[in-house]
């Protein structure tokens, strides 16, 4: 029993990361209906950015805030400069994919270049073991919930109740009944991608304290944060957010009976019985009416 | 009549000549010499270090005019850190289009793949990275200048016998080498009396290890044996210790970034593995880190030092293929003057003596001890 404990606790915090790359993500594709595979990017910038900060002298906190900044410099950058100039050239949904894609490639590339490719870890975390009987975690794991929670009702609290949050929401509902009413769409089509950036950082950070930060981080990170967007339903933040900690569990907690070498496998089974039972995903009919 | 009877019999004689007289074996304009290795992908960090570390051999050579006033050039193609179609695509060029007879290699899995290419076009292979089991053997063409895994596994088993061991866990790559080596070790660990209570494989590269480590943990071993390579050892042991894990760990790797990665979880951490000391005191081994240093602003470890070395074995081979007379420009001579030789200094310090029957070689081998991020020289092993 002590190892079903064990692999919830680590499905909770490995649950945590994927539930801010999902809820990032799919605020981002919610609102302007973008694959956005750059997701990835944003994802090694912020934590490439935040090992930068910290080599350059900075405390880890100061690494953090330089990981965030990076990290919605370049999500503005390329919703400002490419996928809006993509959009104004009537550019095809899989053209919009493509380019994510290369980007996300390109950004990988150039950062294997610069930094090389073995592990950037970010220190200056003070780890804590804790352990209760044989059931072993730290603090770090512990933060990464909370970081989770608070981004989550953050989030939440944004969408519901500010003007910014409400007008959002609107453009999530009806892109086009929200420009007639006045709201500028691509003006919110920014805010998303300065908010899903900001969003992703956290992750990003946590990730390099725990792991170190990688190149190839990047494909991890994308594949994460559409694949709760899709079990949860897309347009739904909560769901992405249930969806998220239900992936890590099952990922978790599926290698109790099984070898730990299938865990990637058993998020893409979880994918596929929800694609299979409910296609629209666990709350997909709120996408239509565009609720939050 | 006379004229032309004279002029057929010189015709005659030169022929005779042509055909009798040893050939002298024409110069290559240049030694071209190939390389297949992880350039890209999970494990590019192995493909810097070692190409970093051959070419450091080749620019000193160059600079001192070649062999002979012969220079090498060499070409590197990329398995993508392990794949076997990337590597005979890779291979395949070089030997057909480059014409190359020597290569270096790397990674079990590609060096396997392009060995019916080596053996029907008699390419000598070099691999100073992989440590597979199926290497021992692989080839007639193939020879390995460092300790392949099953040795240092051994070396470990043995060793955690000695502390008083006898519940062992193994985390391994989930590949030919990984797997291999914990098949080999299994039977004889519990041989020497112990029991194995649990064997995780793990995709190489992998930077989440707390699956692995919660079944690890469950199973309450005396010790954990790793068989990983490169910086997975560092993100293992460092998670394993930021879980709690509180017993031993082993492993047959140490690299300087792993250990960094690591940082203060990794001291206690006892490696089995190849002796190269950049602080060494071999006049080699300080002449090829200041060197390495100059070039490339880093210390080298044993991989650099493995491709470094395999470079002054092919410029003994080329000597004494030469020395031979003949075509010597070609996989079949090279590996005649191998077998030949036998016994090659190394940049170890001492010598690396290859083994013609199965490709394996012999070189120093130790036990370290990992405090404050340096591994610590504990004593010389003998391997049974």
């Amino acid at each position: 029993m002590d190892l079903f404990w064990q692999l919830v606790i680590n499905g909770l915090s490995l649950g945590s990361i994927y539930l801010i790359l999902g809820i990032s993500w799919g605020l981002i594709f919610a609102v302007t209906r973008t694959f956005h595979f750059a997701h990835g990017a944003t994802f090694v910038v912020a934590a490439y950015a935040a090992y930068l900060g910290q080599q350059m002298g900075g405390h880890l906190i100061l690494a953090a805030l330089a990981g965030i900044i990076g990290a919605v410099l370049f999500g503005l950058a390329i919703e400002r400069f490419l996928y809006r100039y993509l959009r104004r050239a009537f550019a095809t949904p899989l053209v919009i994919f493509i380019a994510a894609l290369g980007t996300l490639i390109t950004v990988e590339n150039f950062i294997a270049m610069g930094f090389g490719t073995d592990a950037k870890p970010l220190e200056g975390f003070p780890i804590k073991v804790i352990k209760i009987g044989r059931v072993g975690f730290n603090n770090l794991h512990v933060f990464m919930f909370v970081t989770a929670a608070v981004l989550l009702i953050g989030l939440i609290f944004y969408l519901r109740r500010t003007k910014n949050g409400k007008a959002l929401r609107a453009v999530i509902s009806n892109p086009e009944m929200a420009e007639v009413l006045g709201i500028d769409v691509q003006k919110y089509f920014l805010l998303a991608f300065g908010i899903g950036s900001f969003l992703i950082a956290p992750a990003a950070v946590l990730v390099t304290i725990e792991r170190g930060a990688t190149p190839d981080l990047g494909h991890w990170a994308i594949l994460y944060s559409f694949m709760p967007v899709i079990i949860g339903g897309i347009g739904s933040i909560p769901g992405a957010a249930l969806a998220g900690i239900i992936i890590g569990l099952a990922e978790s907690i599926g290698i109790w009976k099984i070898s730990s070498q299938w865990q990637l496998g058993i998020a893409f089974v979880v994918l596929v019985i929800v694609l299979i039972i409910k296609p629209t995903g666990l709350f997909g009919f709120r996408v239509y009416r565009g609720k939050i | 009549m006379k004229r032309s009877i004279s002029i057929g019999s010189l015709i005659i004689i030169f022929s005779l000549l042509v055909i009798y007289s040893p050939s002298t074996g024409a110069d290559p304009k240049e030694y071209k010499i190939g390389a297949i290795l992880a350039m890209t992908g999970a494990g590019a960090w192995y493909g810097q270090v070692m190409s970093q570390g051959f070419l450091t051999a080749l620019d000193e050579i160059n600079a001192q005019g070649g062999i002979g006033g012969i220079k090498f050039k060499a070409v590197i193609e990329d398995h993508q850190s392990g794949s076997g179609a990337a590597a005979i695509s890779g291979f395949n060029k070089l030997v057909n289009v480059d014409k190359v007879p020597f290569s270096f290699t790397s990674y079990t899995a590609p060096t396997l793949s392009i060995i019916p290419v080596a053996n029907e076009k008699h390419v000598l292979l070099l691999n100073g990275g992989a440590v597979g089991p199926k290497l021992v053997k692989a080839s007639p063409y193939l020879f390995n200048n460092r300790m392949l895994a099953v040795m240092h596994g051994l070396g470990l088993a043995q060793r955690a016998k000695e502390r008083g061991f006898t519940k062992m866990a193994a985390l391994f790559w989930n590949d030919d080498a990984g797997i291999g080596t914990h098949k080999f070790v299994e039977p004889r660990w519990k041989a020497m009396g112990g029991t194995v209570v649990a064997a995780e494989a793990h995709p190489i590269g992998t930077t989440d290890y707390k699956p692995y480590l919660s079944k690890i943990m469950a199973a309450n071993p005396d010790f954990l044996a790793l068989w990983q390579w490169g910086k997975d050892w560092g993100i293992a042991v460092k998670q394993a210790r930021e879980m709690g894990f509180t017993k031993p760990i082993m492993g047959i790797e140490f690299t300087p970034d792993a250990a960094k990665i690591a940082g203060a979880t990794a001291d206690g951490y006892e490696a089995v593995t190849d002796y190269f000391d950049p602080k060494g005191t071999d006049s080699w081994t300080q002449k090829f880190v200041a060197s390495y240093k100059a070039k490339y602003k880093n210390e080298p470890e044993f991989y650099a030092a493995n491709y470094y070395e395999g470079v002054y074995i092919l410029t003994e081979l080329i000597k004494k293929a030469k020395a031979k007379g003949g075509d010597y420009w070609n996989g079949k001579a090279l590996r005649e003057a191998l077998i030949e030789i036998k016994r090659f200094p190394s940049v170890y310090g001492g010598y690396v003596e290859f083994n013609p029957e199965d490709g394996t070689c012999k070189k120093k081998t130790a036990l370290f001890v990992v405090k404050g991020g340096e591994r610590i020289f504990q004593k010389y092993l003998e391997i049974q």
